[in-house]
Formats: C-alpha cells, structure tokens, sequence
C-alpha cells in the first residue's frame, strides 16, 4: 500500500514536470513561460520528491528531503520574480524581441 | 526508477532547447534554474536507487548553488545595462 502511494505521487510528478517542459517549449512569451516554469518547478518537484520519501522509508532521506522541498518552494517563485523585474527594467531591443516558436 | 530517471533525462533535454533557442538573457535563465530543479529530481532519484545517501547531500548544496548563481548572473546583467 505504502509502494502504491509512492509510485501514484512519483508518476504524478512526472505528468506535472513534462507538461512544464512542454509549456517551456512551445509558449510564445516569456510571462507566459514563468506560468509553466514556476508552477511545474514547485508542485512537480514536491509531488515527486513525496513519493521519493515514502518509497525509500528512511528517516535520514526524509529529513534531507524535506530541507530540499522547502528550499525549493521557497526560491523558485524568488527566481522569476527577480527574472520578471530585470525583464520590466530592461526591455529588449527590436533586433531581440523575435518570438519564434 | 531507472525508467524515472530516463523519463527525467528527456525532460532535461526538452528544457535545454529554451536555453539554446532563447530570444533573451531572461529566458535562458528561466530554462537553466528549471534544468537546476530536474538535476536536483535526478539526484534524488539516483539516491534511492543506489541506496546511497550522499546523493542527496549533493542535491542540497546544488539546489543552494543554483539559486546564488541566478542571482549573480541577474545582477551582472544589471550593472552591466548600468543600473544599480
């Protein structure tokens, strides 16, 4: 029963980190690629960081992973907000500003 | 769990075409703290299937290291525009 958890939020997190990886590639602006990025980043890598601790059982692997889980949680959302201001102050020139996808 | 970890390695990959392919300084840094967050998965994943738990020792300090070497490549890219 306890496998059968683990491996439900391991493939969880792996459906939620593909469809990021697929929103990385085919979104056409970079606002709208923080929406995949951030959200896949923190409810991907939690879910199957979850299912990590209840396939291994360990309490030396589930205290180390907790630590990662909060470091995560805590500076994925500080990576794009510092990203999206250094975007806002600086525009990009005309030659940049291409969008192809 | 060496399915999940060739899962991963495709994701990887996937992520990489944004830092090759981007129009600007900001996306390709978006791709590579994502491409931080998946080696970090990668990491915990080789812990469990090894049973070695200095895997994880390594994911902790790689997750810190990320985080500290966006910031300096954001606050480069600032003074380099000349502001701050």
């Amino acid at each position: 029963m306890n496998l059968f958890f683990a491996w439900f939020f391991i493939v969880t997190g792996l459906i939620i980190m593909f469809f990021g990886a697929l929103g990385m590639i085919i979104l056409k602006d970079l606002f709208q690629r923080f929406h995949a990025s951030t959200k896949c980043e923190v409810s991907g890598a939690f879910s199957l960081l979850i299912g990590l601790m209840l396939y291994a059982g360990e309490l030396e692997f589930t205290m180390k992973t907790v630590v990662i889980v909060l470091f995560l949680i805590i500076t994925s959302p500080l990576v794009a907000h510092m990203l999206a201001v250094s975007r806002t102050r600086h525009q990009p020139q005309e030659s940049e500003e291409e969008h192809e996808c | 769990m060496a399915a999940v970890l060739g899962i991963l390695t495709a994701l990887l990959i996937m992520t990489l075409y944004r830092i090759i392919v981007g129009p600007t300084f900001q996306d390709r840094l978006l791709g590579l703290s994502m491409v931080s967050v998946e080696l970090v998965l990668m990491l915990c994943v080789t812990a469990v299937m090894l049973e070695q738990s200095f895997y994880v020792d390594i994911a902790m300090i790689y997750a810190l290291l990320s985080f500290g070497e966006i910031t300096a490549f954001v606050k480069v890219h600032h003074w380099r525009k000349g502001s701050r």
